[in-house]
């Protein structure tokens, strides 16, 4: 019988460190680690390369950014984009830097779920076009990142003055409203900001609540805009800044003209803290309720990326809601052309100038050529809602840690 | 209300009024004004007024009360509440400008961060590269860093345009504003027949007349430079340029007042540097000018006050920047709260 040359006991370790090895000469650890570090968002190639002109006389970085990046641009304190500051985390956290580890990988891995800071600047917003001062605006202030972000949570930290008085009117509103709703239910969504009529257009109450954009949420999401507000409110204004230089519905106060009533595309664009940019949150396209239609709205989410139909959903005021349901086959890739239009044409210069943090874009898209209706800053939720929550994706999660909403 | 203006200075407690008085005193004393005795020194100061006001108004002859005061434009800023935001960021502004007014292509905004190019960087696409920009300061109605910069002899020099950014990114950071590069305007040949130093800027003073809140001009005038004091930044008629009166109905120039060589006021006919005629001439394409700020205040009706200024071009104005620092301009000519729009908004503000 062969001697054994290894025991047994110490074979498994042997056999992890062999798989270890075999793996790091395959390049499986960095191949994970940049798959994660794309996955998060917070590498932007083209940012990169903008804010270090001097890596386009660089071959190997121009190829491959984030390899550079992963390979020399660290040691040389780079940010990898706007959403994160090197040289600033290394400073903060004595840890990391003592530590000798990436730290961008540290804040995805530990930082992030340790309420540190990517970056001094609230929302990653350096200094985006016009962004004198800062347009972002925490709405819930001396929220730690860390803290109860539940609706209950929320509400018990809103003490400045324009949130209290936006509490007032909502509650005002819940009481106008409240109809036969049972103590129970009333006080289940009067305590987490839904309106009556939420109970049965949500399907509430739901384990998924927190995930809900609440009414009184959607109003101090318009506040997260700061100075930039007042744009979203007049829409004279809007038809002054966007008419030239967007296809836009002609303002009804200029031309005397009314509002169309066709289909309309809404757009939910909120500021992404990996990118410090605007990024489509949820796209649906709406018709509005009838007589024809039994007084029942339509709702229908599409695909951000694709443009393709992915539920339908109808529902009318009293939160009756048909729905969601997968689409029929001629219902998949009706607003496909026009979403994808509209993206190019309109969402796209918007997003590009940065302008706000939170905010509804209504396109019209009963012309061939989609146009401009309105920004808002108090999004109407009902419409994406009616498909299950908004605020589900790790975008989302880190823009309510970020605004403390 | 109070009948003078160092009786309402004394009881304005709001916050609006007292950050007005903050700014004005900061201006107050920053102003490099003549000399002037210290009693009158005092009472300008306590009544709200620079102190190159003392000469630019004559006020050894007129009454102080009569005329609309440094702290009362700055006062005057808040009607307008939220909204002017529109009127603080240039590039808010241009959009909004664009519908009713030429205005120059904004190409590239220098912060201390950086330079964010809104049009391509002009050596990626030679063929429209300018032969001349300007550089202001990102807030519209700063123009202590506006310059024009020529660039036609250095059009090829792909180094010494990116050096300019360069410098424009380190005095950004050094003086923490931001700067805008923009195309430049060309003037009216016959402004610059009257004087080739610089833009003589047209000022325009928009309001709503109280009843029915239509739009009105108040005040316009043109300010006019000379040799005497040319500089990078526009002329500013207490460093001795030139105001000409406008009569906004007929777009005639109806005066022109200035500072002479001595410091004291005086009253032109003609360019002193050129012997160009003014007084008696017609603003070119008034008529249409005109128009464009009537319907841009008639659409605009989140403002309540606005003062504009432009460079007057062969096809019309081209916008230059909002102005809160020109009412002395129009006041050399006629004070101000002698208008009903002005003395009307002025008494919303202060109670």
């Amino acid at each position: 019988m062969p001697a054994q040359l290894v025991p047994t006991q110490y074979m498994s370790t042997l056999f992890k460190t062999l798989e270890w090895r075999l793996k790091r000469r395959l390049g499986y650890q960095e191949a994970k680690i940049r798959a994660e570090i794309e996955q998060s968002g917070y590498f932007h190639s083209e940012w990169y390369l903008a804010n270090y002109p001097e890596l386009l006389n660089e071959p190997r970085a121009v190829k491959d950014p984030l390899g550079y990046y992963l390979a020399s641009g660290i040691q040389q304190g780079h940010n990898p984009g706007p959403g994160f500051h090197t040289q600033w985390y290394l400073e903060e956290y004595d840890d990391v830097r003592n530590a000798s580890i990436n730290p961008l990988l540290h804040y995805l891995r530990h930082g992030r779920q340790e309420d540190r800071r990517p970056t001094p600047f609230l929302g990653g917003v350096q200094s985006i076009m016009h962004k004198q001062g800062g347009a972002n605006h925490r709405v819930i202030y001396k929220t730690r990142r860390s803290a109860d972000l539940s609706h209950v949570g929320r509400i018990k930290r809103l003490e400045h003055s324009e949130g209290v008085q936006i509490w007032r009117e909502f509650s005002q509103t819940f009481r106008a409203q409240q109809g036969s709703l049972a103590q129970q239910e009333a006080e289940y969504l009067h305590n987490r900001g839904f309106l009556p009529n939420r109970k049965r257009l949500y399907k509430l109450p739901d384990t998924r609540v927190d995930a809900y954009i609440s009414d009184l949420q959607a109003s101090l999401l318009a506040q997260t805009n700061g100075p930039m507000q007042p744009l979203l409110e007049n829409t004279e204004l809007q038809w002054q800044l966007y008419n030239h230089r967007v296809p836009m519905v002609a303002n009804p106060t200029v031309t005397k003209k009314a509002q169309p009533t066709g289909p309309v595309l809404k757009v939910i664009l909120m500021m992404d803290p990996a990118g410090a940019g605007l990024v489509p949150l949820s796209v649906v396209a709406t018709k509005k309720a009838t007589a024809a239609t039994v007084g029942m709205a339509l709702s229908m989410q599409l695909s951000p990326n694709s443009g393709r139909t992915r539920s339908v959903a109808r529902f009318n005021s009293s939160g009756t809601v048909v729905g969601p349901r997968k689409p029929v086959p001629w219902e998949k890739y009706r607003y496909k052309a026009a979403w994808q239009q509209a993206s190019k044409d309109i969402i796209f210069p918007i997003q590009k100038e940065s302008l706000y943090s939170f905010v509804q874009l209504d396109i019209d898209i009963s012309t061939p050529t989609p146009m401009l209706i309105r920004l808002a800053a108090t999004p109407t939720v009902e419409d994406f809602q009616v498909h299950g929550p908004l605020m589900q994706n790790q975008t989302a999660i880190d823009f309510m840690r970020e605004f403390g909403i | 209300m109070f009948s003078t203006h160092k009786e309402s200075i004394a009881h304005a407690d709001d916050i609006a009024s007292l950050q007005a008085w903050k700014d004005f005193t900061l201006r107050f004393w920053e102003e490099s004004a003549p000399t002037i005795k210290e009693e009158q020194s005092r009472q300008l100061f306590h009544s709200g007024f620079y102190r190159s006001r003392a000469t630019l108004y004559d006020l050894a002859e007129n009454d102080l009360n009569a005329y609309l005061s440094d702290y009362q434009s700055l006062r005057l800023q808040s009607i307008n509440q939220k909204y002017q935001t529109v009127l603080s960021d240039r590039v808010l502004c241009s959009h909004v400008m664009a519908n009713y007014f030429d205005v120059e292509k904004n190409i590239c905004i220098i912060s201390k961060n950086g330079a964010q190019w809104i049009e391509s960087p002009w050596w990626t696409t030679e063929s429209s590269a300018p032969s001349m920009v300007q550089v202001h300061s990102l807030a519209p109605d700063d123009h202590t860093q506006y310059r024009k910069i020529q660039l036609a002899e250095n059009r090829d020099s792909l180094a010494f345009q990116k050096t300019l950014i360069n410098q424009l990114v380190e005095e950004a950071e050094e003086q923490s504003e931001a700067l805008i590069i923009s195309t430049a305007p060309v003037q009216h040949s016959w402004l610059t027949k009257v004087s080739p130093e610089g833009y003589h800027l047209l000022h325009v003073l928009l309001v709503r007349e109280p009843d029915e809140g239509l739009p009105e001009i108040a005040a316009a005038s043109l300010t006019v430079g000379s040799k005497a004091n040319q500089s990078n930044t526009p002329a500013r008629v207490e460093e001795g340029a030139l105001s000409a009166s406008i009569n906004p109905q007929t777009g005639l120039i109806t005066a022109c007042r200035g500072l002479n060589q001595q410091g004291v006021i005086d009253t032109y006919l003609q360019h002193p540097d050129t012997a160009q005629t003014l007084v008696g001439e017609h603003l070119p394409n008034w008529e249409a000018i005109r128009k464009a700020l009537l319907r841009f205040f008639d659409e605009s009706s989140y403002l309540h006050v606005c003062s504009l200024s432009f460079v007057v071009t062969e096809t019309g104005v081209s916008f230059f920047g909002t102005n809160t620092d020109v009412m002395a301009a129009h006041q050399m000519h006629q004070p101000l709260l002698e208008h009903p729009g002005i003395a009307n908004h002025l008494n919303k503000v202060s109670g």
